[in-house]
């Protein structure tokens, strides 16, 4: 046995093994996403919570580590053969899949150790143990079973990792699979072109002899490139045989020959061979588990509804309806309990201070009404994101995000995409940023385009919070059917786009579809919670920075006039962000959007940062009841100077904050049991966003099919560049935004306005695109 | 057989996987070889179809499962 350092360690598994839950539990928040330098491998990397100077890489699910494209080939090469240790995680409710890859890690002679999960899902489902003891003697590694949620388990699991890091074993015995004589004289033939003895490999020559064989003539080819760029001095150590093309030819057509098969399925089949005696000794029960005819497990059982010709797509939409309209009343009862609280502690409490110290107006607006707002802001997003994450993450670790791409393959295919491309679009129900890197799983460029392009049409949760505010103020007990409603008219537009681009910008046949549908999983409240926590606060640090800044400045420029008003009968003093929203008001004037209504205008400006701002925006420039700034400015016009006197008034501020906030609560709660019709306390407290909306529905509505629709934040179109062009980012701003004002302004006009000319422009300014799209399509798809 | 053919419940063992090689090495990944056991578990969709394979879902482009031969097991 060798020792030597450690110092990275890589996570290798298939999809859906467990191996970014045991990734988390081990760096928990000290990770980061990043790539491996120099490869296309995405990785996810953190370190230890104890030992920094440790490194843990988590890589995307494989099945093996051969890959269809010879770029991503190269680069799991390079990503094995630069790790220290590697831990292949292992399902053991898919034992007899898992064991390929497994083989191959072994069969690369990296030092590894193998952490085994689901034994409890192979226990219930497939009623069969695995003795893990017997197993780590036939692979000559170290194994240990977790499960990656206990907590106790996954300490098991770091000290079990810590002294294989320490003294790491690696063994003479890489050979595990034996192949027949004549392939394993090929194999040998392989290796010895591939040796270069002045340059020790990490990876046996036997394994990426293997990866050669197992790409046929394409492998010839290859081989026969390693040959001719062999130097000099390794020429010499060669065998005297070493290449002849016409002789590896002869010898491969020889095999085929003997066996009546291909190379490729010989070596499957000789590692079925391996995988099944390695089986044998280590069930008890094998092979009867797997071969039961009419056995028919739990997931099945559900697919057999979830997966219906005629029940599975309504099933779906009804779990959309239950997943948000949940969500809306989560939020409607909670959104102001947060808000009073987070008034109270940031908005409230400062401006006391500051007036108190006679600190001057302006620092006052910044710290109070700036700053302060956008924390108010960010502490109301907790109670709209929280349950739109915890969904999620159900829908995701039970195993029904991946039928998704089963029900809704057929309408996805007359769009000319598989149904696996609607998953990241599922995914930016959440977020849009992680939906658009989730298309790194489809295998055609074509297809990654085409849904990167329609993934923003999906109302990421930042848009959702802008929905929970209108809904409040406008539409009270309609406010969960106003929400579907816009999440249907974003899919119904991917849709519509969907079906326009397919025969223009993306004119190809989709990739074919084969996926894996993991078992159904119930995982704990803890781990779910958990999960939905991380990403929550992963959520509110990215968004409150941006809005904490942008409030600083907003409200830092809106103190300082810049100009006047050229208005008839208005000489007031205009600040930036007034004259920006004032002089752009009139170009939103078809959408319903009054002249006056300026700070609605700039909030959509915002908006084009992160949508979350759209609401910090709203909330700076028409603030919540005059009642909260009478109870403050009661405190305020004391003016005291003693400074006990602050503290007082703190503590009155605090008490009256959780005495309101508590009674919104109640309030809430009950109108949503008894369901009255009485109004929440909440939205009288927006009686400013409802004015300047002439309180009406439709001109609010036609400002949330904007919202809807425009392009996504700066963060989306920074991803949209890396993994596209400019010109690809450029379309992906101009046409939803088009899209958006035209959408709006056709509904607005409809409903209220009845103005021919701008129904026509709309309607002209969406159609000029389908032009577009065929003009654009060769540089779009460089 | 195609395993485009085989009837929903059905169980076979897999005898042949076509010539296109990216699509051998796709099935491959996934266990689909030959003498590897499949049964079909949804064949209603348009487009693709729902196997077990070694224990496991795994869905299926018809266009792709048409390259696949099957035999019932008796």
């Amino acid at each position: 046995m060798q020792k030597k350092e450690i110092k990275k360690i890589v996570l290798i598994g298939t999809p859906n093994c467990g191996k970014t839950t045991i990734f988390n539990a081990l760096t928990g928040k000290h990770q980061y996403i990043g790539n491996w330098p120099g490869v296309t491998v995405k990785t996810a990397i953190g370190t230890f919570n104890k030992f920094k100077n440790i490194i843990l890489v988590d890589t995307p699910g494989l099945y093996t580590l051969s890959s269809s494209s010879e770029q991503q080939d190269l680069d799991i090469k390079k990503v094995l053969s630069e790790s220290d240790l590697v831990i292949n995680v292992l399902a053991a409710s898919n034992i007899q899949q898992n064991l390929f890859l497994t083989l191959s890690l072994r069969e690369a002679g990296i030092p590894m150790i193998v952490l085994i999960t689901m034994a409890d899902i192979a226990r219930k489902e497939s009623k069969y143990t695995i003795q893990t003891r017997t197993l780590s003697r036939l692979l000559a590694v170290p194994i240990l079973g977790i499960h990656p949620h206990n907590k106790n388990d996954i300490q098991q699991a770091t000290q079990f990792i810590f002294e294989n890091i320490r003294t790491p074993y690696t063994t003479t015995k890489t050979m595990l699979t034996q192949y027949p004589d004549d392939i394993e004289k090929i194999i040998e033939e392989y290796a010895s072109i591939i040796h270069t003895p002045q340059t020790p490999q990490v990876i046996s020559d036997r394994f990426l002899a293997l990866s050669l064989l197992e790409k046929n003539n394409y492998g010839i080819k290859k081989l026969h490139d390693i040959s001719k760029s062999s130097s000099p001095e390794e020429e010499k150590n060669k065998p005297a045989s070493h290449f002849s093309k016409e002789h590896i030819q002869s010898m491969l057509d020889a095999i085929v020959e003997h066996h009546k098969c291909s190379i490729d399925i010989l070596l499957q089949q000789s590692k079925v061979s391996t995988i099944q005696s390695i089986l044998r000794k280590i069930i008890d029960q094998y092979p009867h588990y797997s071969s039961r005819k009419n056995a028919s497990s739990l997931s099945e059982k559900i697919d057999r509804i979830v997966l219906h010709k005629y029940l599975g797509i309504p099933l779906f939409f009804l779990i959309l309806y239950i997943l948000f309209g949940l969500t809306i009343h989560i939020g409607n009862v909670f959104t102001e309990f947060f808000t009073t609280i987070a008034s109270a502690l940031f908005v409230e409490s400062p401006a006391f201070i500051l007036n108190n110290i006679n600190a001057p107006d302006w620092i006052t607006r910044v710290i109070s009404q700036g700053m302060g707002r956008g924390v108010q802001t960010v502490f109301s997003f907790i109670p709209i994101m929280f349950p739109i994450f915890f969904m999620l993450t159900i829908l995701r670790s039970s195993g029904y995000m991946a039928r998704i791409a089963y029900i809704m393959d057929r309408v996805m295919r007359r769009l000319g995409l598989p149904g696996n491309a609607f998953i990241p679009m599922m995914i930016g129900f959440g977020c849009t940023v992680p939906a658009i890197m989730a298309t790194d799983t489809l295998e055609h460029k074509k297809d990654r385009y085409f849904t990167m392009f329609l993934t923003p049409f999906m109302s990421c949760g930042a848009r959702f919070s802008v929905y929970v505010l209108f809904g409040l103020v406008f539409f009270e007990r309609h406010a969960g059917l106003m929400a579907v409603s816009l999440y249907v008219i974003g899919i119904l537009m991917a849709v519509g786009t969907g079906l326009i681009v397919k025969k223009s910008l993306f004119n190809a046949p989709p990739a074919p579809l084969i996926m894996e549908l993991p078992h159904y999983h119930l995982s704990s409240l803890t781990y779910l919670l958990k999960i939905s926590t991380s990403q929550l606060r992963f959520f509110l640090k990215g968004t409150g920075k941006t809005i904490i800044l942008l409030m600083f400045f907003l409200s830092a420029l809106g103190s300082i006039p810049i100009t006047r008003s050229v208005a008839d009968n208005d000489s007031s003093p205009l600040s930036l962000p007034m004259w920006i929203g004032k002089t752009s008001s009139p170009l939103f004037t078809p959408l319903g959007i009054e002249k006056e209504n300026w700070p609605a205008v700039l909030a959509l400006m915002t908006g084009g940062l992160a949508k979350e701002v759209i609401v910090a925006t709203l909330n700076n420039f028409y603030p919540p009841s005059s009642s909260r700034q009478d109870s403050a400015s009661e405190l305020q016009t004391n003016k005291p100077e003693n400074p006990q006197h602050i503290l007082s008034g703190l503590l009155q501020i605090a008490y009256r904050s959780v005495l309101r906030a508590g009674q919104e609560l109640f309030s809430s709660f009950s109108s949503r049991i008894h369901k009255s019709t009485a109004t929440p306390a909440s939205s009288n407290s927006f009686f400013r966003l409802r004015a300047a909306f002439n309180n009406d529905w439709v001109h609010a509505y036609a400002y949330l099919l904007f919202v809807l629709l425009y392009f996504p934040c700066v963060a989306v179109l920074s991803v949209l560049i890396k993994k596209t062009n400019l010109l690809f980012t450029i379309l992906a701003v101009l046409y939803p935004t088009v899209l958006a004002w035209s959408v709006s302004t056709l509904f607005f006009q409809i409903m209220r306005a009845h103005n021919l000319w701008l129904i026509v422009t709309a309607c002209a300014m969406m159609l000029a695109f389908i032009p577009l799209f065929h003009i654009a399509r060769k540089s779009i798809m460089r | 057989m195609k395993l485009t053919e085989v009837l929903k419940g059905h169980s076979t063992i897999v005898t042949g996987i076509g010539e296109d090689l990216s699509i051998r090495r796709k099935l491959m990944a996934f266990g689909i070889i030959p003498g590897s056991l499949t049964r079909v578990l949804q064949s209603n969709n348009k487009n693709l179809i729902l196997l077990s394979v070694m224990n496991r879902g795994v869905i299926i482009e018809k266009t792709i499962a048409q390259n696949i031969t099957v035999s019932h097991i008796k």
